[in-house]
């Protein structure tokens, strides 16, 4: 019993320094030490469950893959030697250079960490990220800042059950919300006519994403006419599993 | 050797908690230790990797051991107490931390518990001999 109360009084006494910050300097170090780790424990995990999924069991279709493999091995070597020229360190800034946004922004790319309800990046307040920051990959939405510490942040992304994005699709508006580990879109009114693969972007409106920025496609519209609004379900432009990188945009 | 061994489990699971693992197996690795001291440096590990508030899984790990253990000194753990327990357990842990929880993530708890069951009395065993 005494030792419970030791260790619940030291636990709430962390948790008093932690609320003052007076933590910063430890997490500082155990957040340098720990990145490699992490970076390569959510990589491994993220490319075995890439693989299960993509498992199949007949035969015919492993000597098709095989086939096609070989194809493409070729094709590879042919184009590696094409590309030559293409060889850039960074392929993901690359890509962001090549989308419309506008060219004053500032971006800082962060590495993927770890993913369980909210992303976890390599980079934090040292870095100058702040909580309400947006991240992107290429002009997608990817979520915004929740949580900061010395060297790591976390992002909630739009599937989360607590977000909830101001969007428009062409004019009409509406709000995109998490349910159930999906996107869905609601609070459009009845009238308004939207239909499958229109695109969704942020509407810039609550000030907390800027406008404009892609969010996904619309999947399914529902229709019930005893609701004043409509709802559907949008299908991401961007596969949060996959993500190995993502860019804050700063202030 | 133990000791090595215990905090090389605590950092795996650690680890894979902060970076892909939904599921608390921290909270049960805690519970078949049953040791105040366990139950801190879990926390205070998840808190550090999670970027959680550092003290807060301590403090959560603790509660649950000291609950676990206040029925133990009484009865011996059975498996109609310990899997409602970890359930409701995993269940609350994930709510105050703010992460998500399923009925998938308890179930599979739960599995894992019943599948270590035997575990859990051998600990309970060894203390009495003592």
């Amino acid at each position: 019993m005494r030792r419970f109360i030791s260790f619940l009084i030291l636990s709430f006494l962390l948790l008093g320094l932690d609320f003052f910050g007076w933590t910063r300097p430890i997490r500082a170090v155990v957040e340098k030490g720990s990145e490699p780790i992490k970076m390569g424990i959510y990589r491994r995990i993220a490319n075995s469950k890439w693989r299960i999924e993509n498992f199949k069991f007949s035969r015919e279709e492993l000597l098709e893959l095989k086939k096609k493999t070989e194809e493409l091995e070729r094709e590879k070597a042919k184009l590696e030697i094409e590309n030559v020229q293409l060889k850039i360190d960074n392929a993901d800034m690359y890509r962001l250079l090549q989308v419309p946004l506008p060219a004053d922004w500032k971006f800082l790319p962060a590495k993927i960490l770890g993913q369980t309800r909210y992303l976890l990046i390599n980079q934090g307040r040292r870095n100058g990220v702040k909580k309400g920051m947006s991240a992107v990959f290429e002009n997608v939405l990817v979520g915004i800042v929740i949580s900061v510490s010395e060297k790591s942040a976390k992002i909630m992304l739009p599937l989360d059950a607590d977000s909830k994005i101001a969007v428009k699709i062409g004019k009409v508006k509406g709000i995109l919300i998490g349910e159930d580990d999906r996107l869905v879109l609601t609070e459009v009114l009845q009238g308004k006519e939207i239909k499958a693969d229109d695109l969704i972007t942020t509407s810039g409106e609550n000030e907390i994403f800027p406008a404009n920025l892609l969010i996904g496609k619309i999947k399914s519209v529902e229709k019930e006419e005893r609701d004043p609004y409509q709802k559907a379900t949008v299908e991401s432009l961007v596969d949060y599993d996959k993500l190995e990188t993502v860019f804050l945009i700063l202030d | 050797m133990n000791f090595l061994l215990s905090f090389l489990i605590v950092f795996f699971l650690c680890f894979l908690q902060a970076t892909s693992l939904k599921v608390n197996f921290l909270l049960l690795f805690v519970l078949l230790k049953n040791k105040y001291r366990w139950a801190f440096l879990a926390g205070l590990v998840l808190d550090l990797l999670t970027l959680q508030r550092l003290g807060l899984s301590s403090l959560l790990f603790l509660v649950a051991l000291f609950l676990f253990r206040l029925y133990s000194r009484k009865y011996e753990p059975q498996i109609f107490f310990l899997l409602p327990f970890v359930f409701l357990a995993s269940f609350v842990f994930a709510k105050i931390e703010s992460e998500i929880w399923s009925f998938w993530q308890g179930l599979i708890l739960c599995f894992c518990l019943f599948l270590l069951r035997k575990k859990f009395k051998k600990e309970r065993q060894l203390k009495l001999d003592l």
